[in-house]
């Protein structure tokens, strides 16, 4: 095949040379920078999901965890000159949270905690897909 | 001194998007060559030249540093012109011509040679073109990959997703066509030889 291609290769020398046209790069490149407007293909940042995930678990139990294993004691009146003047119904709204954390103190809060964590999770990684798209 | 395919690829990637202007110089000729061999028309060819080089950008972040980047490119072109010959109605491969001597063949190849050594560059370089016409698209776009970018064979077949003999079969079977040709065109001066 060697010899056949060197004698092909010096048949061939002789074939026309194809050009495209002269603009032919600033049309690419107008084509390419329309594409990487729309869509990014840079490297994508080194930053990883997974520390951002591991944060947001320690500040939703940082959070959290003292309003699960404390008491909620809002009060229902505000005392001023002596008067108990009712609050309602900002108090009411605050006593219904405030019933809601104590029936959920009741459970155990670790899986509370996690919970909550899970949904943020889901939250965060959604934002982040769709806003940095990391 | 001319900077390295990967350290453009590297800036591209950086977010110097204009760097890739570098790459389109650097490819453009080649590209279109292939490209043009295929699918025998200017304006297609542009087009899918251009469709190359956009995909290749799309795709900048999945080419492998270990390999070629001219090869790469080479195989989205190759992809990228034949899709676009699909889309419109395709000649089919030719025929290559039966030949039982291979020694007979190559002798005839050497009278070839000789014979467009005696015509005027202008009338040679048209009767190349046509020859090269005679071919089916894939076998003009293996010719070219073998011939004039210096591929190999294993190259070639990476970039066409043919086997290797596969290749080689079509190699020969475009000599053979092309030598046909040229014989039967360079009737009158293979008389003298």
């Amino acid at each position: 095949m060697s010899n056949n291609k060197d004698i092909f290769r010096d048949i061939l020398r002789n074939s026309p040379e194809d050009t495209p046209a002269p603009d032919f790069t600033d049309k690419v490149m107008q084509r390419v920078i329309s594409e990487s407007i729309s869509k990014s293909v840079l490297r994508k940042p080194s930053i990883s999901r997974f520390p951002i995930y591991i944060s947001i678990l320690l500040i939703v139990a940082a959070v959290f965890f003292p309003a699960f294993v404390g008491k909620s004691d809002i009060p229902k009146t505000a005392s001023v000159l002596d008067y108990d003047i009712p609050l309602s119904p900002v108090s009411d709204a605050l006593a219904t949270v405030s019933q809601f954390w104590s029936s959920l103190a009741s459970l155990d809060s670790l899986y509370l905690i996690i919970a909550l964590g899970v949904l943020a999770l889901l939250a965060i990684d959604l934002l982040l897909k769709r806003s940095f798209n990391i | 001194m001319t900077e390295p395919d990967i350290e453009i690829i590297e800036q591209v990637l950086g977010g110097n998007i204009p760097a890739f202007a570098e790459i389109i110089d650097r490819y453009q000729q080649r590209v279109y060559s292939l490209c043009v061999r295929i699918l025998r028309n200017p304006e297609d060819a542009e087009e899918a030249a251009s469709d190359a080089f956009l995909k290749a950008y799309k795709a900048l972040e999945t080419f492998r540093r270990d390999s070629e980047f001219p090869t790469w490119l080479f195989r989205i072109a190759y992809n990228s012109a034949i899709s676009r010959l699909r889309q419109r109605r395709s000649k089919p491969e030719a025929q290559a011509p039966e030949l039982s001597d291979r020694e007979q063949f190559e002798e005839r190849l050497y009278e070839i040679n000789s014979a467009l050594g005696r015509i005027a560059d202008k009338e040679r370089r048209e009767i190349i073109r046509k020859a090269l016409e005679q071919l089916g698209p894939q076998e003009a776009a293996i010719v070219s990959l073998y011939y004039f970018e210096d591929n190999s064979v294993a190259e070639i077949s990476g970039i066409t997703g043919l086997s290797k003999s596969n290749v080689k079969i079509k190699l020969f079977r475009a000599r053979l066509t092309m030598g046909d040709y040229l014989s039967k065109i360079l009737k009158n001066e293979l008389k003298y030889i």
